[in-house]
């Protein structure tokens, strides 16, 4: 029986990348000790989150000439990418359970118990430093940007702090906030910095991705409304980690008043009284995350945003900026509805697979290599409903660490085709040729960067993709509503194992269109015209290295990232009752 | 003491009205300063803001009065109207220093004169009064009136580019429209008089709450409601209002974009709370159609608004669908004081979040149409499609433009936004039918970013065909502009000080109070018993279940 094997190889399989073992959590400090560190991470974690709005203000400052901007945004991101390695160390190596560090909680909006509550845990925290990174990375980026540079560093460093903000804020409202803030400097980045058809990608942006966070308004509004005033449960509508216990991630008031009928061992249970709401509600949330991930009917603005944004919003775009939907998804979506999320798993997991695959064809089809490269996202995309959809441990793994790996592996795939596209000015696939031999550099670097998308073993795109199916595997006879026809739960072929074997297939299809594209773009004799093309900078080889060797580093050690997710996902599951 | 014989009513009662008084005195002393020397702008300007500055002052000194209800049974004056009143001055002043900084070398010829300050003043200051009035309104007779005493003058500052053809086909298009609902008005109050025998709201909410709504008093209710409608501009009453907007002069399209719609909605809580609070078994069903009723028309106003504002390419005329849009998810909010289905839903706190919406929504109104304003001074761009290149000739414009559309449309961090989530909760306190409103309202929201976008669009992604200068506001309106841009973001990232004073306003006198069968046109009530009615009242239950 392949998947049962499959699925016994799994931790083998990553056995071999424990190198992080090497470096036991907790063996530092004692971390019952509070440390002078913790009293001041809540001020460094506020720090790394509202320096570049700061910084971005003074951007716009008149008098602000185009060097001291980019200066500004350079120290600025650097500034928080360390601010937010300070956090990570010492979640690293002090961390506590499950718990939520760097926590600020302060009254906000009284009347509507919102409060403003920063913080970070497992899963959040990579996010964030893969943010800040991200973001120096993508400043670099775009240091030659010579138009209004000071108002695109200033935008760009807004945009930062609303990136940062949705995944570092704990309470709901907040969360809203920054994620609808954050959509603003990126209409404008998209909408002044664009290509030819930049004002139709900037609004068809702002107004899909607006659309499903109006679904996510009514949601929270009818949470709050359906929890009986003067509880405690409408005081926590809003939390999305529950301070009182440590292992948990929502309220667990709030989570029974949604809870659906279930077959416990003393018999079966009713559903909550808001089961039919909590269905609706789940649906609801689950689109206005699936539109920014985003999932196969949400994704048309996807393509139209990333051919028309300058590269290093692309970068941005594809690297943060998608990764806030699927952590919407495993921040807000399940852990409120984890009932409602069982329930629906097949079509949800179906999205996944239809996305992974018609993402795939899609990519097959494109001649704009930046088209295809979007595409490949939105098929890469798909591993992350999946792994969620199925509800196993190894699936939420698999999918954290998809979003990870993609937002490494896309940023670099977005950056090599900027830097083509910048001395041939068009992105034909098909015009292209030849570069290896004009830049073996940049031939290597994306030979790299494609395998890593691709998923070659060894690098980080082989990770998700392969927990994912494992994940999706594994969950074969363990949720509701498989097939008709299958042998129940102990069915061989269930509709996991069919789901899985389709996202398997998946792998294929990338192989298929990365290859063909490398071999169109790299292969063949050097085109005339490449003879002018201006020489490769060292910053754009620096920004290539950086992510390359990062591609690897993840791809060997995948551990990094589980190191800092695993007690939230330990709790996570309990909440879910992942398999 | 004769019956007959008329007598001033004593201090304590005109110290409730003192604003109002103000008002009417300013209105005639504006119009007398002409006769004062020359320079008559500027001390008109300065007698016009002097007496909005002093009735402001009245107001505040009765604030602490509680409610009551006055001059037999004619006017509330309670922390509700009174917060609604200090709203319109402050806003009024603000219009009339915008129009003072933006008036100024206007290239248009045929624009306000400065001239013709005292007449302009004149008027909108007896609009202001006219709609104060309208706040405070508890009887027929006193609703129509204040309702005709804000119209009449809107009539004339609708039509005030007296060579303008634009200006004149909105301002007759007001007239006649205006004519009509108030034609239709009165012949509805009639009828309602003719059904209860009294004039007083009281009078009329506790017949209903006890006999239900006749055939009869549906028609009398619709006509009355019709004329509240028209300034409300909701939907089968709402075609003067882009006409209206496009012709007349910026600073009175400000003025009227908030003053009038707030006014109107006032008063229909007000009406609305009336009839909620004598509500009874026998009533229930009748109060809960009109209800079902209001929130139709308010979702099909906002609907219907938000759709033909897409098409738009004049700055005041989508201002215009916009402030239609607006008064919409007002007028739903305000059917949930009747109770949607059946008793749900509190009293304060729909009004407080109406009262919260306002003060956001006269703010980013004034800032949007402030802009527009200097736009139009500076450049003559009334075309959205003539924005192109702001961006880069006065950033801060640009800029400021960008936060009151965005307020206007309600993003996040941002006064707009917590308004909206205010009468979101509120209606979620509706049940179910609560929840399609609030469905209906996100979904307009969305429509409504395309059309707020389309300036910005302009402003900042449309390239400029030559170098043409670089050009700033005035600093009267640039500190007009900055104080409301400020409040925008107070009332949007901290919102808590100004939803708490919405909230301590949000009380009205007991509507039912003065329901003594009084017909409402009789003599003043003797001052002893108006004693009564002035303490803080115990206004209707404090429920605020979806709130707290």
């Amino acid at each position: 029986m392949p998947p049962l094997i499959l699925t016994h190889l799994a931790p083998h399989a990553l056995a071999p990348f424990a190198l992080a073992q090497l470096i036991e959590p907790g063996s530092f400090t004692d971390s019952t000790t509070p440390s002078l560190l913790d009293a001041v991470l809540p001020s460094v974690l506020n720090w790394m989150l509202f320096l570049p709005a700061l910084a971005g203000a003074i951007c716009f400052l008149p008098g602000v000439s185009r060097a001291s901007a980019r200066a500004l945004a350079l120290l600025t991101t650097l500034g928080s990418f360390a601010l937010s390695l300070v956090i990570a160390f010492d979640y690293y190596f002090n961390q506590n359970a499950s718990g939520v560090a760097a926590v600020t909680l302060k009254p906000w909006i009284e009347s509507i118990h919102a409060n403003y509550h920063v913080g970070v845990d497992g899963l959040n925290l990579p996010l964030v430093l893969l943010t800040t990174s991200l973001s120096v990375l993508v400043v670099l980026a775009a240091w030659r940007i010579e138009k209004a540079t000071q108002a695109f560093m200033g935008l760009f460093l807004f945009l930062l702090t609303g990136m940062l903000g949705v995944f570092v804020a704990l309470d709901l409202f907040l969360f809203y906030l920054f994620f609808e803030v954050s959509l603003l400097p990126m209409y404008f980045l998209i909408g002044i910095w664009g290509g030819p058809r930049k004002e139709y990608a900037a609004i068809k942006f702002f107004l899909y991705t607006l659309a499903g966070s109006i679904c996510l308004l009514f949601v929270m509004l009818g949470l709050y409304c359906l929890t009986p005033a003067g509880t405690a449960n409408h005081v926590n509508t809003w939390q999305l980690v529950d301070s009182g216990e440590q292992d948990s991630l929502i309220s667990e008031s709030v989570r029974a008043l949604f809870a659906g009928p279930s077959t416990g061992l003393h018999g079966p249970t009713p559903a909550g009284p808001y089961w039919l709401h909590a269905q609706a509600f789940f649906l609801l949330t689950l689109v206005a995350f699936l539109i920014k991930l985003p999932a196969v009917p949400f994704h048309t603005w996807l393509p139209d945003a990333h051919v028309e944004a300058p590269t290093p919003i692309s970068m941005i775009l594809a690297g943060v900026l998608l990764k806030m939907g699927g952590y919407g998804l495993m921040r807000v979506t399940y852990p409120l509805f984890p009932d409602a999320a069982r329930h629906f798993w097949l079509p949800v997991a179906t999205l996944g697979v239809v996305a992974i695959l018609y993402g795939g064809f899609c990519a097959l089809a494109q001649t704009d290599w930046k088209k295809l490269v979007a595409y490949s996202s939105v098929s890469h995309m798909g591993y992350v409903t999946l792994g969620l959809a199925v509800l196993t441990r190894t699936g939420f793994d698999g999918a954290y660490f998809q979003m990870i790996a993609h937002g490494i592996t896309s940023a670099l795939m977005f950056f090599l085709v900027g830097v083509v596209y910048d001395r041939a000015h068009h992105r034909d696939i098909n015009r292209l040729g030849g570069l290896w031999l004009k830049f073996p550099g940049l031939g290597g670097w994306s030979l790299l960067a494609f395998c890593a998308g691709m998923g070659l073993p060894g690098l980080c795109g082989f990770v998700g993709e392969l927990l994912v199916i494992f994940g999706t595997f594994e969950a074969n006879g363990q949720l509701p509503g498989t097939i008709p026809g299958s042998a129940g739960s102990g069915g061989f072929m269930g509709a996991a194992t069919i789901l899985g074997l389709f996202a398997s297939l998946g792998v294929v299809i990338t192989a298929g269109y990365t290859l063909w594209m490398f071999q169109r773009v790299f292969m063949g004799p050097e085109r005339p015209e490449a003879a002018g093309y201006a020489p490769i900078t060292a910053r754009e080889y620096g920004i290539m290295a950086a992510l390359g060797m990062a591609a690897v580093l993840f791809g060997l050690v995948p551990l990094l990232v589980f190191r800092l997710t695993d007690p939230t996902f330990y709790a996570l599951a309990s909440v879910l009752g992942l398999n | 003491m004769p019956p007959n014989t008329p007598h001033l009513p004593p201090w304590e009662t005109l110290r409730l009205i003192l604003p109002e008084i103000t008002l009417a005195l300013g209105m005639g002393a504006v119009v007398l300063t002409p006769f004062f020397g020359r320079k008559r702008d500027h001390r008109s300007t300065v007698v016009a803001l002097a007496a909005l500055f002093l009735a402001l002052v009245a107001i505040v000194n009765t604030t602490h009065f509680g409610a009551a209800t006055i001059l037999g049974g004619m006017l509330s004056v309670d922390p509700f109207s009174q917060f609604f009143k200090a709203l319109l001055l402050v806003f009024t002043g603000l219009v009339i220093v915008q129009w003072r900084s933006t008036a100024r070398r206007n290239p248009r010829p045929n624009d306000t004169r400065m001239q013709d300050a005292p007449d302009l003043l004149c008027l909108l200051l007896g609009a202001s009064l006219g709609m104060a009035l309208m706040a405070s309104a508890t009887n027929l007779l006193m609703i129509f009136m204040a309702t005709e005493a804000a119209s009449y003058p809107s009539y004339g500052l609708a039509g005030f580019r007296k060579r303008d053809r634009l200006a004149s086909k909105g301002a007759l298009k007001y007239v006649v429209f205006g004519a009509a609902s108030s034609a239709a008005m009165v012949y509805g109050m009639s009828l309602v008089y003719g059904v209860t025998g009294t004039l007083s709201l009281a009078g009329v909410a506790l017949h209903i709450g006890e006999h239900g709504i006749s055939p009869l008093l549906a028609m009398g209710l619709c006509g009355m409601f019709a004329g509240l409608a028209f300034k409300l501009a909701t939907v089968p009453m709402h075609f003067w209002c882009p006409d209206v907007f496009e012709g007349a002069p910026t600073h009175v399209t400000t003025f009227l974009a908030f003053a009038s719609k707030a006014a109107a909605i006032c008063l229909l809580v007000r009406i609305l709370l009336a009839f909620s609070a004598a509500s009874s078994d026998a009533s229930a069903a009748d109060l809960g159609a009109m209800a079902t009723g209001f929130a139709a028309l308010g979702a099909v106003t906002a609907t219907w608004a938000n759709l033909f504002a897409l098409r738009q390419v004049h700055i005041k005329r989508l201002l215009a669908y916009s402030s239609i849009a607006h008064a919409g998810y007002m007028t739903m909010t305000a059917a949930v004081a009747l109770g949607l289905p059946h008793g749900v839903g509190s009293p304060n706190t729909v009004a407080s979040a109406i009262l919260f919406y306002l003060l956001t929504y006269a703010f980013m109104n004034l800032g949007a149409f402030t802009v527009a304003a200097v736009i139009i001074q500076r450049t003559g761009a009334e075309d959205i499609r003539h924005y192109a290149g702001i961006a880069q000739r006065s950033p801060l414009l640009a800029g400021l433009m960008t936060l009151f559309l965005l307020s206007l449309f309600g993003m996040p961090g941002l006064g707009g936004f917590i308004a909206k989530v205010w009468l979101a909760m509120t209606l979620s306190g509706a049940g179910t039918m609560g929840f399609v409103l609030i469905a209906v309202l996100l979904v307009n929201t969305l429509v409504s970013l395309y059309y707020y976008l389309r300036p910005v669009y302009h402003m900042y992604f449309t390239r400029d065909d030559g170098q043409r200068p670089a050009f700033a506001a005035a600093p009267a309106s640039l500190a007009i502009l900055l104080v409301s841009a400020l409040l925008l973001l107070w009332t949007g990232l901290s919102p808590g000080a100004a939803d708490r004073m919405t909230r301590d306003f949000a009380t009205l006198a007991p509507p039912l109070a003065d329901a003594s069968g009084t017909p409402g046109m009789g003599a003043l009530k003797d001052p002893g018993q108006d004693d009564t009615n002035r303490r803080r009242a115990p206004a209707a239950p404090r429920r605020r279940a979806t709130f707290r």
